[in-house]
């Protein structure tokens, strides 16, 4: 794990594998952490510089001085490539609210960017787990996000698996540990206001932002897991509509995060992928 | 049968793929992360939409099948060859369909032979050979596809109208029995969808030339349905496991005016289809059929043919 100083922001990120490797760039959802893309790392980093970031104001990376919106997030990832030295075009990779990221990153500089995956991303549908539209609610939001407690934490981690083996100790740990950053609440609330409300996940940034990455037409893979309670699977039908040069697939009772539920199945996907533009 | 049919990492097996509604399907479970095989008697198409499935798909495994399944030993073989490879299937879609045009004295019995081989033996083959595999996964599901003339039966639709009527049957009986055996079962009757089932329909022996072309153009022109959007139907009825869908207005209505006049029926929708088709096609040579004739066509499909071309 290491640090880097970001406009006075700190942030917490995992590099690895071999420095002058293509670039992939991975990023979590909401109120997540770097944690859920450390399992695909063993499959791309002998080949790869793999770069896994707490995106400002979520896991353990401080907020950045201006609202937390897509754009914020976007412009702040840049500039934490920026910060590491990392101006390579580079694979994206983005989880739920990663993938909105991601994608908004590509249509605002499609020059850095080699390929886009999205797993189970936000962006293609209104449709979100009733949790974060209740969000929205005024006064309700902050003393809903405000006692991250283990119990609590447990229960979230169950809804983003099928398989609650991966509801494991450490993850709830770190999730609590997340829960306890100063700032947590305040972010979580304002992305999610920004993307949505009660009503769900709002249509105008959405409508915006997919003409813009389809017209890119860079290498794009979608996958989903078809047991997913947050964004439902029903949006990956959508999402290749939208998209219809990406490649995709969705993934038998897999939940949230195929990427650390199908470790090995992912990157056989995504390695192709990658591989057809390191050629 | 009530739990949702659920399409990821299951493998389904569908006939007439290479082409109209089958190709569309093929894509749609693809969509769903189905894995797939794809049977049709067309190699060349089959292998273009294989090849697009495994494209946007590279995590599924893609397998197709050439066959004519208007030979009973294609069709064993066909089932021999899916139950090598898959002891366990989660879906059958019985899609593969032919269209003959002629009166019943204008047809030979080879060639009603074929129509009802393709069009109903085949699906009854298979599906008889391929239950123990159905059965072996919990949940699976059946999808044959009927028609609009396996619940009308119009003036020279003979061998297609009974075939399909055929069709429907079977799969009454069997949406009652499986349902024993937590299998689902779909019956579809298309409208007019826009396949090239007119354009590669049989010709009856007896039929003038001069009497056939003119009238296959024109009843090629009331296949108007999307065949992306009847897939996407059909697909959607399984995961809620229906037991009958009805697709496109041109089979909603003539099914409906079927149930308020079950002997009118038929009068009335030949003149409404020949007043159709005179007006849809203003640039054509004069409709061939008069409205009030009795005989609207000897073409494959008065108002409508549902199956898309098809193997056999």
């Amino acid at each position: 794990m290491s640090w880097v100083d970001v406009g006075g922001s700190r942030i917490r990120y995992v590099a690895s594998g071999p420095a002058d490797a293509p670039p992939v760039v991975m990023l979590h959802g909401i109120g997540r952490s770097l944690e859920d893309w450390e399992p695909q790392r063993e499959f791309l980093d002998p080949d790869h510089r793999v770069i896994n970031i707490d995106m400002p104001g979520l896991g353990l990376s401080q907020r950045l001085t201006v609202p937390t919106t897509l754009d914020s997030l976007a412009d702040g990832v840049w500039a934490i490539l920026d910060a590491l030295g990392e101006t390579r075009p580079a694979h994206l990779m983005g989880n739920s609210l990663g993938g909105a990221v991601a994608m908004r990153m590509l249509a605002d500089t499609p020059d850095r960017v080699s390929t886009l995956t999205l797993a189970n991303s936000a962006g293609f549908g209104k449709e979100v787990t009733f949790a974060l539209r209740m969000l929205a609610i005024p006064l309700l939001g902050r003393p809903l996000l405000s006692r991250i407690d283990p119990r609590v934490a447990r229960r979230v981690e169950r809804s983003l698996f099928y398989d609650r083996c991966h509801v494991t100790d450490d993850r709830v740990a770190m999730a609590v540990r997340c829960g306890q950053q100063p700032d947590f609440a305040r972010v979580y609330l304002e992305i999610a206001r920004a993307l949505g409300g009660f009503r769900g996940i709002a249509a105008r940034w959405r409508e915006d932002l997919l003409p813009r990455v389809a017209a890119t037409a860079k290498p794009t893979l979608i996958v989903w897991g078809d047991r997913d309670l947050i964004l439902p699977a029903t949006h990956l039908p959508a999402a290749t509509a939208a998209l219809p040069h990406a490649r995709s697939h969705l993934f038998p009772d897999t939940g949230h995060m195929p990427q650390l539920e199908r470790p090995a199945e992912f990157a056989a996907l995504t390695r192709p992928l990658l591989a057809e533009v390191n050629a | 049968m009530t739990a949702p049919y659920r399409f990821a990492g299951r493998t389904a097996v569908l006939t007439g793929a290479a082409s109209g509604i089958g190709e569309q399907i093929a894509y749609g479970l693809a969509r769903r992360g189905s894995h797939v095989v794809l049977v049709d008697r067309d190699a060349t198409g089959l292998t273009a939409v294989a090849d697009r499935v495994r494209a946007d798909h590279p995590a599924l495994v893609v397998e197709t099948i050439v066959a004519d399944l208007a030979e009973r030993a294609a069709v064993s073989a066909v089932a021999d060859q899916v139950l090598a490879s898959h002891p366990a299937l989660g879906l059958l879609v019985n899609n593969a369909g032919i269209a003959l045009g002629g009166r019943f004295d204008q047809v030979t019995i080879d060639e009603f032979e074929t129509v009802m081989n393709v069009n109903f033996r085949a699906p009854m083959l298979l599906t008889h050979a391929l239950l123990p595999a159905l059965k072996a996964a919990p949940g699976s599901h059946l999808v044959n596809v009927s028609s609009l003339f396996g619940l009308i039966a119009p003036y020279g639709q003979s061998a297609y109208s009974a075939s399909k009527f055929a069709l429907r049957g079977l799969s009454g009986v069997l949406r009652a029995e499986l349902a024993e055996n937590d299998i689902g079962v779909t019956t579809v009757h298309p409208g007019g969808i826009r396949t090239s089932i007119a354009a590669s329909a049989l010709v009856g022996s007896g039929v003038p030339a001069s009497e056939f072309e003119p009238n296959r153009r024109l009843f090629d022109a009331l296949l108007t349905f999307p065949p992306s959007k009847a897939a996407e139907q059909i697909l959607r009825a399984v995961a809620r496991r229906k037991a009958r869908l009805l697709i496109a207005s041109s089979a909603k209505l003539p099914d409906m005016l079927a149930r308020l006049a079950p002997v009118g029926h038929t009068r009335i929708m030949q003149v409404l289809t020949a007043a159709m088709t005179s007006r849809s096609r203003p640039s054509a040579a004069p409709a061939p059929t008069p409205p009030a004739a009795p005989a609207p066509s000897a073409a494959p499909a008065p108002s409508a043919v549902p199956v898309p071309e098809a193997d056999r």
